[in-house]
């Protein structure tokens, strides 16, 4: 390390915080000191950290509005994503951002200097994600400890994707698990099938309705425009599902808070799951519904969804170079009682 | 045990065909090597063993077998082992009938392989076979190349044509492209149900990236009006288009286009082809864009200048692709002993044509 430091003419102290990660060295510095110690053959996997190493710190940002009464959906995946990070001795801040701050595009996480990278959860506002992304986009931490020259601190998206955004992006499996659960219902012989969800208001469930329509168009089955049903008043923005006179024999819904309240509306009728009519349901995650228990759905694997998201942040921090991407994370049916089998021969179904 | 030779950077470059100084550039983390290649070489590196970490040393990715519904020709089986071999891993092949007789013979099943990468579409008792013989070699890992099967709960890789067309779509409005075009030829009935469902996959794509396009820009769609959102597709009648295509000097454009407008909807399609330099073509193969950009241009449609024309991957490219990630999947699960995962979506990239 003298040698590093006579060539540089900065003192031995300098170099080993410059090597070391430590504060107290400008980005510029330390760049010229690591190519110092290059140039002259110094082990450098003395002193490099790798980030599961160094005391590295996300922030993670969600919407109140995300984690209201009926929504511990986030509140799950948030505890998802700070175990994964626990896991691998990353520390974590949280912000929920109330409306008017997401409004603004507001957040007093991004401009903490020792964040290293963030998570968001859940979609946020256009305006939000403008600020923020263009606010990392321009900062140039001068008492970061990045190491690279890039100096853009990296945002994954958590169960949300915008087009465009230089970042990251990790979902649910939506477009091909939709198909799976569509399939499911026509290996079960249902031929008459409708989907329930409001792709307004979602990026996500536009996708599950087109796994739906990839299913329907490869089994040759017909999409009748009266079994397309929205599960929402945008305008009073409640729930509503406004049942047609004639049902297909299933339901395939956005959502399982989709299929808790369609089993609502269905039981006002006088109709009965599965013996009347089968409905199956997205996310695996329904509580405080007569349904919830009973409901076939397909699961969404937060705890893989969150590893791979700090995964990736570590990755880019690490990598900034690399191309953005954006994972899908597949998983399973849980079979429970709502499909009803109406083929000739019902097939022999897999335990759990 | 014989030692294993050591591996050098210049094995990682002659493996994947790249320069020494990419790899030790790549390898050191300099400047010089960034995006796709700089993840290529770091993978390739780690799965010839090249500097393991001791936990994983000499757990290397070895050798995978590739198992058909039927035998390959050379040049298939040819380009298949070369694209394993980029990835650091040794192939061998067998059909599923091969496998099966073995299996029965002696049992022994998949000793000596990392894991099987199950390419092209087999049946569900064939899957199921294939899992049940995996299980009893200590679970190797099988991955469905292509394809998926709701039954067998398998990794599967499937190429991503839904959020790749979608992304097309994104991007060419952003681009200025007002009016984008899907162009689609009527399948001939001769085409394989992985083929089918691939080109599915990239309509509903440019579907859906149609309609979000709409409600980015304020629109208020419902639901029910969405699915024939995007439905402006072009659709070329195969016979036509072939009898143009292979008609010397006899079929002139103009002829076509009189036989074309026969029909009301050939005559609404028609006239959806305009040549303001803000309408594009999204062709759901390259052989159609290939096939499309040349009738354009015997019309004196200028490509690019006043209409744009995008192609999709050549079926040889796109399978390598799939072919790399199944590699990835097996040395994962080899390394980490994670269980399958399900499906595995392999996106494309935007590739600017070259003058």
């Amino acid at each position: 390390m003298r040698d590093i430091a006579k060539a540089r003419h900065v003192s031995v102290v300098t170099v080993s915080n410059a090597l070391a990660g430590r504060k107290g060295v400008s980005e510029e510095q330390r760049q010229k000191i690591f190519e110092t110690a290059k140039d002259l053959g110094y082990d450098l996997s003395r002193s490099e950290k790798k980030p599961e190493e160094r005391s590295v710190t996300l922030g993670i940002i969600s919407s109140q509005r995300y984690m209201s009464e009926g929504s511990s959906f986030y509140w799950e995946m948030y505890q998802n994503t700070i175990n994964a990070a626990a896991r691998r001795k990353v520390l974590t801040m949280l912000e929920m951002l109330d409306e008017s701050r997401e409004k603004d595009g507001s957040s007093a996480l991004i401009s903490k200097s020792e964040i290293d990278g963030f998570i968001l959860i859940g979609r946020m506002g256009d305006v939000f994600m403008e600020r923020s992304l263009k606010i990392q986009n321009s900062r140039a931490g001068s008492d970061s400890f990045h190491l690279s020259l890039d100096r853009k601190k990296p945002v994954v998206l958590l169960d949300f994707y915008r087009e465009g955004c230089p970042c990251d992006a990790v979902l649910s499996n939506n477009y091909m698990g939709a198909y799976r659960i569509t399939k499911y219902l026509t290996d079960c012989g249902h031929r008459e099938i409708g989907f329930v969800g409001t792709g307004r208001t979602s990026r996500n469930i536009v996708e599950r309705y087109y796994g739906f329509c990839r299913c329907m168009l490869e089994q040759n089955l017909p999409i009748r425009r009266e079994w397309l049903l929205e599960d929402r008043d945008l305008e009073t923005e409640t729930p509503r599902i406004i049942l047609p006179e004639k049902l297909p024999t299933a339901f395939v819904c956005g959502s399982d808070y989709t299929a808790g309240k369609l089993y609502g509306e269905l039981d006002v009728r006088g109709l009965r799951v599965p013996e009347d009519i089968s409905v199956i349901g997205y996310d695996d995650y329904l509580y405080g519904s007569p349904f919830a228990g009973r409901l076939t759905s397909y699961h969404v694997d937060m705890e893989r969804m969150a590893e791979e998201a700090v995964r990736l942040v570590l990755r880019r921090i690490e990598f900034p170079g690399e191309p953005y991407c954006v994972r899908y994370i597949d998983s399973e049916i849980v079979e429970r009682e709502s499909v009803k089998d109406v083929s000739e021969r019902p097939l022999r179904r897999r335990e759990g | 045990m014989r030692p294993r030779k050591k591996i050098n950077q210049k094995d990682i470059a002659d493996a994947l065909g790249v320069s020494n100084v990419s790899v030790s550039n790549a390898l050191a983390g300099r400047k010089g090597v960034g995006g796709e290649l700089l993840v290529k070489i770091r993978k390739t590196a780690a799965r010839m063993g090249y500097g393991a970490e001791e936990e994983y040393a000499g757990r290397t990715a070895g050798t995978v077998l590739i198992v058909t519904p039927v035998g390959l020709t050379e040049d298939k089986a040819g380009w298949l082992e070369q694209t394993v071999r980029e990835q650091g891993m040794r192939a061998r092949f067998q059909t599923i009938q091969e496998v099966l007789n073995e299996q029965k013979d002696d049992g022994a099943g998949l000793s000596g392989f990392s894991g099987v990468l199950a390419a092209g579409q087999l049946s569900s008792e064939e899957l199921s076979a294939l899992e049940r013989i995996s299980e009893k070699n200590g679970g190797k890992p099988v991955v469905g190349v292509g394809f998926f099967d709701n039954r067998v709960p398998i990794d599967y890789v499937i190429d991503d044509g839904f959020h790749t067309m979608q992304a097309a779509v994104f991007r060419l409005s952003e681009q200025g492209y007002e009016n984008i075009l899907y162009v689609k030829l009527d399948e001939s009935g001769l085409v394989s149900d992985i083929l089918r469902r691939m080109r599915t996959d990239r309509l509903l794509g440019y579907r859906s990236g149609i309609y979000l396009r709409a409600l980015r820009s304020g629109q208020d769609i419902e639901q029910a009006e969405a699915f024939e959102l995007g439905d402006e597709g072009v659709i070329l009648d195969w016979q036509h288009f072939c009898a143009f295509t292979f008609t010397t000097c006899g079929v002139n454009s103009n002829d076509y286009f009189q036989r074309w407008n026969q029909t009301e909807e050939h005559r609404k399609s028609a006239e959806k082809c305009q040549t303001d330099g803000r309408t594009a073509f999204l062709c759901e193969d390259e052989d159609t864009a290939c096939r499309l950009t040349a009738f354009l241009m015997d019309r004196g449609i200028k490509v690019p200048e006043d209409t744009a024309v995008i192609g999709y991957y050549a079926q040889e490219e796109l399978w390598k692709g799939l072919f790399e990630k199944g590699c990835e999947i097996i040395y994962d699960r080899i390394r980490t002993g994670k269980t399958a995962e399900g499906i595995h979506l392999v996106s494309g990239s935007w590739i600017e044509a070259e003058e």
